[in-house]
């Protein structure tokens, strides 16, 4: 009896933990370069009540034992790095990415972190940086007396300077991939750590095989689908609802088996 | 006195049983690939002067939903998924796989998928992760390019199956294990199995073995009452 009540207070668990990955899509609709996460179920060992050894009552042999589960679990969240929507900005440093790769970017330790973000700003030293500071790590500097920058769709920077005419190309902006993008962990700021799941990053460049294009002037919206989202919770609320069901069940059985004996 | 309180309380036993598995079934509701577990009420009255009891998983398909991840794969025929555990082979209708960093597609438990010449890879000929393509038939393409075939189980008798959680079977020693042919299976790449568990049937079930529970814990009061009678009969004065 025990054994009801807990399993369909994990099931209940489970539809608490669906909802909070609900409920951080619906507050992320809006952030750029966002993806969206799923949560995936499934079930845990089975206790065997009775062996399927021996015979049945009547004389048959019994085709397979009782097995009970003890409800269900969280086995892992997907992030679905699909592709989002692509918004006009007309901001010559706003990049979105059409297709698969990363901005690979580099935090003051060394270390790389990974963005969809392409939302770009030039700090004081002229380095292109993310809107919280962290530089591109191609580490292209441009002088102070830029007047136009023009980023092609395979990532190559170039820049007018003051008095000029002609372009002077600077570089070209790495990108980043992943084997398997969905074990990449996120770190918050829109911002994804390389993991042993994800793989190390292959590096290339824009419009490379296999990489997608900068887009200069765009960003690219977070991925998430509003309809979706509420038909989930609809169905994540209405799961939680029926496991609250067996809850009140099997209390009113306890209930009554107290009561054999007045 | 005849009373049999014995099967009375076997009787009550069985259909707390058959709660905790509508319990799970409920609790897996949301579970990609669950079959459900049939209650007991569905044998319990042949059942209920034997002492035998009978297992029965329900291996109907489960609804087929999108998801466009070129990794989630959904059967929408008969089979099993195969993957190699470190226990030996496990099948799953579970087809929500991911891929790791040596380019072999897994369980969320890393289990490696098996295709006919082992498991499934999405490395193309120089090394570097492709474009998987799976078709109906399970034929296997990275970067267009033909590898390998899905291997997609058939289990002929599927009392033999046993649920060993995480989604997985494992069919016991003597169970016959048969591999489909192209034209048998339908895989569909971008999408995943339900779970096949329906709200409506585990109510009416969980409702069934309450009302039971109870009207069996009346009798037993019943008989309480009549033997606690029937042992004042000497206090006659």
């Amino acid at each position: 009896m025990i054994r009801s009540l807990r399993t369909a207070a994990l099931g209940m668990g489970a539809q608490q933990l669906q909802l909070d990955v609900i409920a951080n899509n619906l507050a992320n609709v809006n952030t750029t370069g966002f993806k969206r996460s799923s949560v995936e179920f499934q079930d845990i060992l089975y206790e065997t009540i009775v062996t399927g050894a021996g015979e049945g009552g009547l004389g048959q042999e019994k085709p397979s034992e009782i097995q009970i589960g003890h409800g269900n679990r969280a086995v892992s969240t997907f992030r679905s790095f699909s592709q989002g929507a692509i918004a006009d900005t007309g901001n010559s440093l706003d990049l979105a990415i059409d297709g698969d790769g990363f901005f690979q970017l580099l935090r003051v330790d060394g270390t790389f972190a990974y963005t969809r973000d392409g939302s770009f700003r030039i700090s004081s030293d002229g380095f292109i940086v993310t809107s919280s500071g962290l530089r591109l790590a191609s580490e292209i500097s441009l002088p102070p007396d830029t007047e136009s920058i023009r980023i092609g769709e395979d990532g190559t920077i170039a820049v007018v300077l003051s008095g000029e005419s002609t372009p002077v190309e600077l570089g070209q902006i790495e990108m980043a991939k992943f084997i398997n993008p969905a074990g990449l962990n996120a770190v918050g700021g829109n911002l994804y750590d390389e993991t042993s799941a994800s793989g190390p990053p292959i590096i290339g460049f824009a419009s490379d095989e296999e990489f997608g294009a900068v887009l200069q002037g765009y960003l690219e919206k977070s991925n998430v689908d509003v309809v979706q989202e509420m038909i989930n919770m609809i169905v994540a609320q209405r799961a939680y609802e029926i496991n609250s069901k067996a809850v009140k069940a099997a209390d009113e059985m306890l209930a009554v088996a107290n009561n054999i004996r007045r | 006195m005849d009373f049999d309180l014995i099967r009375v309380a076997r009787n009550m036993t069985r259909n707390l049983f058959g709660t905790d598995i509508v319990a799970n079934n409920l609790a897996n509701i949301s579970t990609t690939g669950f079959k459900r577990d049939s209650s007991f009420t569905d044998w319990f009255i042949e059942a209920v002067k034997v002492g035998g009891a009978r297992r029965y998983t329900d291996y109907s398909q489960g609804e087929l939903r999108k998801t466009d991840n070129p990794y989630d794969l959904a059967l929408a025929s008969q089979g099993f998924f195969l993957v190699n555990t470190s226990s030996g082979p496990a099948f799953t209708r579970n087809g929500h796989f991911t891929v790791n960093d040596d380019g072999f597609i897994m369980t969320g438990q890393g289990y490696r998928l098996m295709g006919d010449q082992g498991p499934v890879s999405i490395l193309n000929a120089t090394g570097t992760p492709g474009k998987l393509r799976i078709t109906r038939d399970g034929e296997i393409y990275v970067d267009d390019i033909l590898l390998d075939r899905l291997t997609v189980v058939n289990i002929p008798n599927l009392n033999s199956l046993e649920k060993i959680g995480a989604n997985m079977f494992r069919v016991a020693d003597d169970g016959l294990v048969t591999q489909l042919e192209p034209e048998q299976i339908e895989v569909r790449q971008g999408m995943l199995e339900g779970s096949n568990v329906q709200p409506i049937v585990e109510m009416v079930n969980l409702i069934e073995m309450q009302r039971n529970f109870e009207s069996t814990q009346r009798v037993a009061r019943a008989m309480d009452h009549i033997m606690g009678r029937a042992t004042q009969l000497g206090d006659y004065r």
